[in-house]
Formats: C-alpha cells, structure tokens, sequence
C-alpha cells in the first residue's frame, strides 16, 4: 500500500497533480486536481473526532480511490494546500505547503469556473459567508459573527425533528404552495414558531417552504447586510444542495441563481488551485507527507502556560513514532511557545 | 489638607488605571500630576484577570472598554492599598459642541461602586464651561498647590503634550511613545520600523487600538500580514480643524460625538486627495458601542463610492482568535490580490503626501 503512495508523490515521469484539503466545522473535503484545473477524484466526509482524525480519514479514502482507478496512478502529488477553520492544524499534520483562509479559496475556485461571477453566496455546515468580486477582484466579504442561525447544521437538526431525511428537505420545500411565515431572526425562535405553526395543522410542505424563507431572509440581514448582491450570482456549500433555499435566494433576489458542480468541494478545489499556481511561481519541494499520513499517529496535548496571567491554553501535536516529535504548537499570546526547539 | 500643613516631604501617591482615556491622555497626566508633586503608580497592562474582574463587576449594557476600567481600578487597588487617590478624570467637552460618550462623564461617579476605593482625584474638562486651566486649579487645589503652581504645570503638560503629538504626527506608534513617556526617555523612532507592502488606516477609540490584550494584538497581527498600520494619531493635525458635517442637505448637522467625529476627519482625506495613499480601511470597533455602529455605517458607505476596501471587526470579551485570524487573512490577500492584478508596486514605506492647506 505504502509503496503506491510513494510512488505517486516522488516518482518522475509522471504527470502533476495538487490536493485541496477543506476541513471544516462539519465535513472535510479533499480534491486531487491536474494541471489545467479538471478535478481528478475528491472525498467528502463527516467529520470525525478531531480534525487530525478527518484528514487521516480523508488521506485514506483518497488512497483507495486512487488505488481503485489505475490511471491515477500516473499522476504525483506535487504540492498541497489546506484551508478551513483548522487550515493550520491540517497543514501541520498532512504536510501543507500552503494555508488560506475559506473566503479566498471559495472566490479562487468559483472564479475558474464562473470568471465573471460578481456575488458568491456561501452556506456551510456552520457558518455561511458572503463575497462580492467586480472585475475579476474580490472587493467585499461577510461571514456569519455571532450567530449560526440558517446554517446547515440548523437545518440538519430540523430535518430530524419533522421526521424527514435531509435529503428529500427541498422537495419539500418546492412542493408547498403557501410557505408559511416563520420567524427567522434566531434559531430559537424559528424552532418554537415551527413547533407552533405544527401543531396549528400546518402540513410539512408549508413549513418547510416558510423555514427557507426565513433563512434566507436572515442570511440577507446578517451576512449581506448592505451589499450589492449583483448577478451572476452562485450558491455554494452543503446547504446549496437544498433545492428550497435555492428557490427562496431566487425570490429574494429576483434573478437566478447559479449553483456549480462541485458545489461543496469549492473550497477544497479553490486550494488545489492555489497552490498550483503556488507551485508553478516557485517551483518549490513540497513537504507533503504523502497519502500514507493515514497510517501516522499523531497526538495532540494542550496545557496552560502559566508564566503570567494570561494563562494562555498551549497546543502541540507530536508524533509519537518519532520520538514523540513536536510537529507544531500554538496558543500563547507572547510567542514564546511558538518556536519548537 | 493634613499632610501639606505640617511640611513633611511626603508626595501624595496617586493610582492611574491603564485602560479608556489613559491611551489618550496619559502623557499630559503624568507630566501635570508630576509637575504638582505626585507619585503616580499605573496599573499593569490588561490581562485575562483584569478582564475577567471587570466582566464580573461591570453591569448592564457596559462596553468591553468601560468593564476592563473597572479590572484595572481592581487591579491597581489591590497592589496599591496605599493610594492616597485614584485619578478619575471626568472629560466632558474637549471642544465646543462635540461630546464623549456619557460612559466617560459618569465615570468618576459610577467608579465608586466599587470596593475599596480610595478618594477620587477630580479632574473636570469642559470647554463649553469652563477652560482647561481652571480645571487644572481645581486639581491643583485638591493637592493643595496654589493657582499659580497649577496653571504652571498645566502649561508644561501642554507643551509636553504637544511634543508627543508631533512625534505621532512623524510617525511614531502610540505604544511606542507610550513606552517612551513612561521611562522618561526622549521621543525618538526606533531604528527597526515595520514595513510591508500594504498599507492600511486602523480606525478606532485608542483604547480599543492600543490595549493588545483585548484586540487580540491585532495590529502586530496586521503587521505579521506585511501590512504598514497607520492611526488617526499618526495624520496631520490641520485634517482634524474643520468639522464633520454629516449630511449637507439637513442644515449643518455636526457629529456630535468626540471621538467619532474625529474618526470621520480622519476618512475625509482619504475619500478625496488622500484615497491612493492607503490600500484599505479597518474600523475596530467593540461589542454594544452605539456612536460606532453608527459611524461604521456612514464610513462603508463612503468607501463603497471610492472603492476602498472596507472590514468591520466587532469585538467584545469572548472574540475568539480564529475567527478574528481568519477575518485578517482574508482581508489582506483580498488586497493583495488585487494590487496584483491591477499591476501596482508594492508601498514599502513610502511617504505618504499630506496635501496642506485643504
């Protein structure tokens, strides 16, 4: 096994490949990209435990994939990127050469399919942003601050409570021929106004419907509060696979709205061509660990410093198989612990 | 007065809180107190303690800024025992028809809730009453010095005070020169200055910009991005003479907040002459600050007309890092990104030209 993912990284000859990882709140997504951007084979999963846990997930099921399809064989990894709330703990652990954040790698990756994309609308498993480009520039971006209210979590949570998949949530939604109005300020509140409105004989259809409208409205109030949402516009994320909210951003918004075909690997494919492009400008050895990352144990610790008042929570992570190596440690707000000698 | 009736060499030891007006004022504080003979002890620069005694003795609808006065006053309290007065100014109007937010007014009032307080040192500006020489009087009087002595230091705070802002206007850092005035050392730049490739306007209070602990040290952040910070206190003072009117149209409508108005001077030059002299604008702004939300709003539709790039931050005592970080980055490759693309050469340090007389 080891010896495939060995040769896929070093060996010469072959053709170049980069990997985008996404690890997120929710799920992780990884996409093994060529050089002229197509996409080769991806992994999404829920995440596990930890994020160490979810890469080493995803780098295994990567593996299998590529093992099952013998043309990837003739590609090597040449350079990795990772994005995500834990953009930095996954570098540290796969290997990366490169960290961004999601805001940058979502607009890369819309922007290679969409070049004329001028509002990129984002909801995920627990956050959702906004990014507005004029030109082929970024210009504006928003994310969610205090409130997670019409993520995807939310509405995965809803689904289980109405005694539906979440899957078959959208057609819900477009079936219904009167949406309700439910209050959409806050979860909470949108939570016992639903209850409210069921047991008032609402049907399913109805809520549903008023549920996407809802959010949708306080995506608009909270995240796009005071932008110019132009077209073309595109719907990414978890959530864009629901097609309720498609059609209540459509009402909203009164134009169409776009939603691509990768449309929950764009932060991870946005990485891959980053670091692409990384590569192509420096050329530079990658310090990717390789596919076999699934077979590494890795542990993290965390402490408190104690030094001043501050008490600051130190991480680090070793590795238990080379001498209990610190890889990277992080958290103090003085620095001092960031040096790992 | 017992002490000073007897003769004795004793100086009065006077406690100052690290936190709001002293990322302001502080230079001209010390030099007036220690000019009418007191020791002045400082309170430590905030930490998660101060902070979390703050949270714990602040109420209602405070601000972060307001609840870590109240850790620093703790703080410096429970070091000190020996305080003969806590210096509490209350800093009404510092020019005519322009207020500070009435959380500063109440201060040397509402600052007695708390336990253990020593007598609070009064030190009263209000233009729009009285000018800031009687109010150095009534200070001195309180310490027992004569008119004479009061306005004599006064006019020594001042100048003192004006030394310190022409060090800002060249360039200098308010922590910087706050270090500075603290040791007693000469204002002088320091040999290694930061420089990047961006340059941005950090907008904000002082004591949101420059209290690291709670900003998350957010302009060493900035700096860690290749990006050269600039702050109101480091613009030309004539930018700063004439009023804000707001909307044109309404009668003159002055912003009738100090600090905000001074915000919006500040962005003025840099939506006309000024606006390709820096690549961004940030607004710190700190959870439940009504005047700032405001304003914010005002400033991004401005930028919006021109076309600079524009990020709010709130923040408020359960900001967590990552969010923050993650904010940052993304504002500064959007930047970058773009002065790639349009072909622009990257600033390093260059001047920026103040066009006077404007």
């Amino acid at each position: 096994m080891v010896e495939v993912s060995d040769k896929l990284k070093t060996e010469e000859g072959k053709k170049d490949a980069f990997l985008g990882i996404d690890i997120g709140s929710v799920s992780c997504k990884f996409v093994l990209m060529d050089r002229n951007g197509e996409v080769l084979t991806s992994v999404f999963l829920r995440n596990r435990g930890s994020p160490i846990d979810s890469a080493k997930a995803g780098m295994a099921e990567l593996r299998d994939k590529i093992q099952a399809e013998p043309d990837l064989l003739n590609y090597a990894i040449k350079c990795c990127g990772t994005t995500g709330s834990a953009r930095y703990l996954t570098k540290a652990v796969v290997g990366g050469d490169l960290a961004k954040t999601e805001i940058i790698a979502h607009a890369v990756a819309t922007q290679s399919m969409y070049p004329d994309v001028r509002t990129i609308l984002e909801i995920g498993g627990q956050d959702s942003k906004i990014i507005i480009l004029r030109d082929d520039i970024i210009v504006d971006f928003a994310m969610n601050s205090v409130c997670a209210a019409g993520t995807g979590s939310f509405l995965d949570h809803q689904a289980a409570r109405l005694g539906i998949p979440i899957e078959d949530f959208g057609d819900y939604a477009v079936r219904s021929e009167n949406p309700v109005s439910i209050a959409g300020r806050c979860t909470v509140f949108a939570e016992s106004d639903m209850i409210h409105k069921q047991n008032a004989g609402y049907s399913k259809e109805d809520i549903i419907a008023g549920l996407c409208d809802s959010l949708v409205r306080n995506y608009m109030n909270n995240v796009g509060k005071g932008k110019e949402l132009d077209e073309p516009v595109v719907f990414q994320g978890g959530v864009s696979y629901n097609k309720g909210i498609i059609q209540a951003f459509e009402r909203h918004l009164g134009c169409k709205v776009i939603v691509p075909k990768y449309n929950v690997l764009m932060g991870a494919l946005g990485m891959a061509i980053l670091v692409r492009d990384y590569y192509v400008e420096h050329g530079s050895e990658t310090v990717f660990r390789g596919l076999e990352v699934s077979d590494i144990e890795f542990k993290t610790t965390t402490f408190y410093c104690g030094d001043c008042p501050n008490n600051c929570e130190i991480v680090q992570v070793r590795m238990p198989e080379q001498d209990n190596k610190i890889i990277a440690r992080w958290g103090s707000r003085c620095g001092k612990w960031d040096q790992l000698t | 007065m017992e002490l000073s009736t007897t003769g004795d060499k004793k100086r009065y030891k006077v406690g100052i809180p690290r936190a709001l007006h002293y990322y302001r004022y502080y230079p001209f504080w010390k030099k007036l107190l220690e000019e009418l003979d007191v020791e002045i002890v400082l309170s430590p620069p905030t930490n998660k303690k101060i902070v979390e005694e703050g949270v714990t003795h602040g109420f209602g609808e405070l601000c972060i800024p307001v609840k870590i006065y109240y850790g620093q006053v703790l703080k410096l309290v429970e070091n000190n025992p020996d305080l003969d007065f806590l210096f509490v100014p209350r800093y009404v109007s510092e020019v005519p028809e322009s207020y500070f937010c009435p959380k500063f007014l109440s201060l040397p009032d509402v600052i007695k809730i708390l336990p253990e307080v020593p007598k609070i040192l009064n030190f009263e500006v209000n233009v729009k009453e009285f000018p800031i020489s009687t109010s150095a009087i009534e200070l001195g009087k309180q310490l027992g010095k004569g008119q004479t002595a009061s306005v004599d230091a006064y006019k020594k705070a001042q100048k003192y005070f004006d030394e310190y802002h022409n060090f800002l206007r060249d360039g200098g850092s308010v922590n910087h020169a706050l270090r500075l005035v603290h040791r007693n050392l000469p204002f002088k730049l320091p040999k290694k200055q930061t420089k990047g490739d961006l340059r941005f306007l950090l907008l904000g209070h002082a004591y949101n910009i420059f209290d690291s602990f709670i900003n998350l040290d957010f302009i060493k952040k900035l700096h860690e991005q290749g990006v050269e910070v600039l702050t109101i206190e480091n613009l030309p003072e004539y930018l700063f003479k004439k009023p804000v009117i707001v909307n044109p149209r309404g009668g003159i409508l002055r912003n009738y907040w100090r600090h905000e108005e001074e915000i919006m001077q500040a962005i003025r030059f840099f939506l006309t002459k000024g606006k390709n002299e820096i690549d961004g604008v940030i607004f710190l702004i700190s959870f439940a600050c009504g005047p700032d939300s405001l304003i914010s709003e005002l400033i991004m539709r401005d930028m919006k007309v021109v076309g600079l790039p524009f990020l709010e931050i709130t923040m408020d005592e359960h900001s967590g890092e990552a969010g923050m970080m993650t904010r940052i980055e993304s504002f500064v490759e959007m930047v970058r990104r773009k002065r790639k693309k349009l072909g622009l050469e990257p600033r390093w340090k260059s001047k920026i030209k103040f066009y006077e007389g404007t």
